[in-house]
Formats: structure tokens, C-alpha cells, sequence
């Protein structure tokens, strides 16, 4: 059957006309902690609190620098950003797409977790918390520390202290 | 001494460029913390032993999580002694710094009533951050069972943390905010109420005028009591009410939710007039469909009906009565309808009948047949003869 209302016929050309022009309003030039330069629709950069803080207080007329993130970050961020941008997108296609960017080795995810933190897009962050804390999950003290590379600066007597007062939680 | 440990250090450092760096450790606290706050408190703990730069991080992690369920009965420690949960929340309460801490949840079983009370005037007096609370308080079975004495009071102490924006209780609490009057909970966005039991008449009607900005109300009442509830907030987006043996005052001109549940027959309600309210959930169960036909009369632009029939009894006597004509304004806004549990019973066709015949843009009908009554393809030609007022409406049936 045909789903078309009175409505649809009228109201969705207006509307994308409408978004058209706004979407087209702005680039904006970001240059990473290498110097490379990247230029961005506003509407896809200003998903970063810090980025749109500086949109709105009127300091991005020129590049924007970004001293603490590298092009290859940069790089990948403003890929989660593009994806994001239009919230109504179908959301088992979003969580697809997200459980695919996440699929990184840890100094990638360091740097996206840097990154995320540092532009302020939370999104993002609370995406890639999600997955450290994940790989925290229902392991042993040493198998964490074998996958995160933590060393074990504690003496012999200090981590039995340790263990002592709060054994209560380290029963599974 | 010195030499030996600056060569341990060099080596330690060359191990670590070859096999790889600790990074995670060099992360700041911030990040930390905030990893550990996906988490369970239990396991945020556990990560106390990894390495001194990890020992306190837990501590500031803004989110507890207490379950008694998810802690063993009996566990012995390494000197044989027994730990048990009530230890447990002592502990923790003692070690975090709770002036961080912006959401707590406990879920407790009534043993020892004085120490709940310490642990609450506990983190109510430290935790001034505090946001989000949320207490499931179940009953101990006792062998003799009395009422009153099974119940814990809601310390006072909570509604002075004045920058709760959730607040959950659930279980054996009595409410009795109406003993004093200072309480303050201006920022309190949502409340849930579940299976408590309210000290007196006012006591609901008190709290909620604690609340002047409260946008989310779920209350579910279930004893036998006849109270007479007075829901009247003016800020009110969301409602999800269930109850038994209630008559239901609902002064709410801003709901945009209703989520509808009674369960027995002699529940009434008595709302005003809904002119926001756009989605509507109506658990049906058999007795009540003059609640929902009240509901409709008075909520001109309700996008969206969702009628679920929750009751197996005995329903056969029961009519649909068409409201009064009012073409102006009755479900003209009305574009998705579903039914779940249809019998094909005489009123609830008499009251599709109606829908269809109403209203003038609906888009999708979907009705659920019950798995015990007719087949879907006669429900489904019964239904699709009658007239259609929309002509952009999908009849599914499943």
C-alpha cells in the first residue's frame, strides 16, 4: 500500500529545502597537532562541546588548531562525528556502525579516549569508556594487568594488605 | 642502593618500549574514573589491586551500586570470619569519598533496620552532589508477620539533598514526609513510586508539593487501601500510573505521557482536560473501557493509542458506548492505534469500529490477536468492511 499523506506531499520538500540551506552554511578548517588541515561542515564539527564553544564565541574564523590531537585521530573522530550528525538515523544501523568503529587496539583507543576527552564529545567518550571498562570486566587482577601492560608496583606485603581489608570485593 | 634502582627503572623502561607501555595507567584521573563508572561497584573495587595508581580510583567514582543480590549469602574471609553484606556497605560507604557521589543505588533486604538508617544519614550528610538515588527495600520473611513494624521509614534526611533530580523508592519504605515542612527537592525531575505505603491521606499529596519541577511521575500502589490520590502538577510530562483500589485525581494540563494501569474494576478516575497529552498507553483489562473512552474525550491531540488488555477475566458483559458526537476535535489527531490482546469480544469491536470510523488521519491500525480466539484472517475481514474516515490507513493484524 501507498503511504503517502496530505501531509508528506507538502511538508517534506519544504523541510529538506529548509536543512539544505542550513547544512550548507558554514566549513570549518581544523588543523590536527601535525599540521595537517581538515576542513569540516560546521554542523558535523560543533558535536565537540569545545569546538562549538569557539563557534559561538566567534573565534573560528580561521583555523581552528588542535594541539592535542593528531591527524590520524582527528581523522577518526571526525568519522564518528559525520555518522552522528543526524540523530533520526536508523538505530541498529548507528550501534552497527559504532560497534565497528570501537573495534581498535588499545593505543588507538587511548587516542580516541584522549581525543573524545579533549574536544568534549560524549558521545564518543562514554562509547570508548564502554569498551575498556569491557575489557576490565570479570577478569583476575593479573589477567588485567597482562592486557593493559600494568605493572605491579606494589611490595609482596603491600598487596596483601590490599587484599586483606578488602577481600570482600574480590571474591567472585 | 640508588644505582640498583635507577638500572631496575632503565630496564623497566626498556621492557616496556619493547613489549609494549602501561598507557592506560598514564591516562588522567578524570578518564579513569570515568571508565570504572561502567562498572559495577564490585568490580570497580576489584581494580584496587592493580597497581598503586589504581588503588584509590574507585573512591571517586560518582556512581555506587549496592546489591545484596549479587553478593554471596555467606563468605569467609582469609582468617575465617564471616563477611556479610551489611560489612560490605559499611565499608565502602566509609572508603568513598562521597562528596563526589551523584548516584547511589541500594537494593536491601530488612534485616537490620538501624544500620540502614546509619548508612543513609551516612551519605545524605556527605553526599551534597548526590542526583540520583534509588532504594529497593525488600521485606525479610519473619515468621509473624506484622505490617508496621515490617516497614522501614523513609529517613528524612533524603529530602535534604537538594540536588536529587531522580529519586526511586520501592519496596517495605513508609513515606511520612508530612511530619515536617522544610523539605526541599527543587530540582527533582523524576519521581517513582513503587509498592510503598503511604503514612496517611496527605502524605503523597505532601511530597509532591516538595517538587515544583517535576516532569516524570510513576506510581504503582499495590495494596487494597482506598486512598484518593490527588496527582496535580502543572510541570508533569510523563505519568505511568498503576493501581487496585483508588479513585484517581489527575490535574496535569502539561502531560504529554500517559501510561494508564488499573487493576481491578472499582478504580475510577477523574482527569481534566489533557490538550498536550500525545501518547497514550492504556492497559485495559476488561472492566475499564469507560476510563479510556473519559481518556479520549478529553485528550484532543493524542497522536498515538496503545490499548493493551492485561486481565483473563471474565469480560462478556461489557459495552462500548460511542461518545457523543464532537467532530471538531475527538482523535483528529490520531495517527497510529494498536491493540494487543483483541478477542474479537463484542465491545472491543465496537470500539475499533469506532476508531476507524473517527478518526480522520490514521495512518497504521495494528491489532494483536489474543493466541486463544479467532484466526487472524477473520479478525482481520470483520475489520476491514467498516468505514474508514482516513483514507491513509493501514489495517495489520497479527
Amino acid at each position: 500500500a501507498i503511504q503517502s499523506s496530505r501531509f508528506s506531499c507538502v511538508g517534506f520538500p519544504l523541510a529538506y529545502i529548509f536543512l539544505a540551506c542550513k547544512k550548507k552554511s558554514m566549513a570549518l578548517k581544523l588543523k590536527s597537532s601535525d599540521n595537517k588541515i581538515f576542513e569540516v561542515e560546521e554542523l558535523v564539527a560543533v558535536q565537540s562541546e569545545t569546538i562549538k564553544s569557539l563557534v559561538e564565541d566567534g573565534c573560528a574564523n580561521n583555523v581552528i588548531p588542535l594541539p592535542n590531537v593528531d591527524s590520524k585521530t582527528l581523522e577518526l573522530v571526525l568519522d564518528w562525528c559525520k555518522n552522528h550528525v543526524d540523530v533520526k538515523l536508523d538505530e541498529e544501523k548507528l550501534k552497527e556502525y559504532e560497534d565497528k568503529f570501537i573495534e581498535v587496539d588499545l593505543a588507538v583507543l587511548y587516542d580516541l579516549l584522549m581525543a573524545a576527552n579533549y574536544l568534549n564529545i560524549k558521545d564518543l567518550l562514554n562509547r570508548a569508556s564502554q569498551k575498556v571498562a569491557d575489557m576490565l570486566k570479570g577478569k583476575k587482577p593479573e589477567q588485567i594487568r597482562e592486557t593493559f601492560n600494568i605493572v605491579n608496583d606494589f611490595s609482596p606485603e603491600e598487596e596483601e594488605e590490599i587484599r586483606k581489608e578488602n577481600l570482600w570485593a574480590f571474591e567472585e | 642502593m640508588a644505582n640498583s634502582s635507577i638500572s631496575k627503572r632503565q630496564k623497566l623502561y626498556c621492557r616496556e618500549e619493547t613489549v609494549g607501555a602501561d598507557r592506560i595507567s598514564d591516562l588522567p584521573d578524570c578518564l579513569l574514573v570515568h571508565i570504572l563508572s561502567f562498572l559495577r561497584t564490585k568490580q570497580a573495587i576489584q581494580t584496587s589491586r592493580l597497581s598503586s595508581r589504581w588503588k584509590l580510583l574507585w573512591t571517586y567514582v560518582p556512581k555506587l551500586n549496592l546489591d545484596i543480590d549479587s553478593f554471596p549469602k555467606f563468605e569467609c574471609d582469609k582468617d575465617g570470619s564471616i563477611i556479610n553484606f551489611e560489612c560490605y556497605v559499611s565499608k565502602v560507604l566509609a572508603k568513598h569519598k562521597a562528596k563526589y557521589l551523584r548516584n547511589f543505588r541500594l537494593k536491601y533486604k530488612l534485616y537490620h533496620q538501624k544500620r540502614l538508617d546509619r548508612w543513609i544519614s551516612t551519605f545524605t550528610t556527605t553526599a551534597l552532589n548526590l542526583q540520583e538515588l534509588d532504594l529497593q527495600i525488600i521485606n525479610c520473611p519473619t515468621p509473624t508477620p506484622t505490617p508496621t513494624e515490617c516497614c522501614w521509614k523513609l529517613p528524612h534526611s533524603i529530602f535534604y539533598c537538594n540536588k536529587l533530580v531522580v529519586l526511586k523508592i520501592e519496596g517495605h519504605i513508609v513515606l511520612d514526609p508530612s511530619s515536617s515542612s522544610s523539605f526541599q527537592l527543587n530540582t527533582l525531575k523524576i519521581l517513582h513510586l513503587e509498592s510503598i505505603t503511604f503514612a496517611n491521606r496527605n502524605s503523597f499529596v505532601t511530597l509532591l508539593s516538595f517538587c515544583p519541577v517535576l516532569e516524570d511521575l510513576t506510581l504503582i500502589i499495590d495494596d487494597y487501601k482506598e486512598f484518593k490520590f490527588k496527582i496535580c502538577v502543572p510541570t508533569l510530562k510523563r505519568l505511568s500510573v498503576s493501581y487496585i483500589n483508588n479513585k484517581l485525581k489527575i490535574d496535569t494540563p502539561s502531560l504529554e505521557y500517559f501510561d494508564f494501569e488499573c487493576q481491578r474494576s472499582y478504580g475510577s478516575i477523574c482527569p481534566t482536560r489533557f490538550q498536550n497529552l500525545v501518547c497514550l498507553v492504556f492497559k485495559y483489562n476488561g472492566h475499564n473501557l469507560s476510563v479510556l473512552e473519559a481518556l479520549l474525550l478529553r485528550a484532543p491531540n493524542l497522536r498515538v493509542v496503545l490499548v493493551d488488555k492485561i486481565a483473563k477475566g471474565r469480560t462478556q458483559k461489557l459495552y462500548w458506548t460511542e461518545p457523543p458526537n464532537d467532530p471538531n476535535s475527538l482523535l483528529s489527531h490520531l495517527t497510529t492505534f494498536y491493540f494487543r490482546g483483541y478477542k474479537g469480544l463484542k465491545h472491543e469491536v465496537a470500539f475499533v469500529k469506532f476508531i476507524l470510523k473517527e478518526a480522520r488521519v490514521l495512518k497504521a491500525m495494528r491489532i494483536e490477536v489474543h493466541h486463544h480466539s479467532k484466526l487472524k484472517k477473520s479478525v482481520f475481514e470483520e475489520l476491514s468492511i467498516f468505514p474508514r474516515r482516513s483514507s491513509t490507513c493501514l489495517l495489520s493484524v497479527k
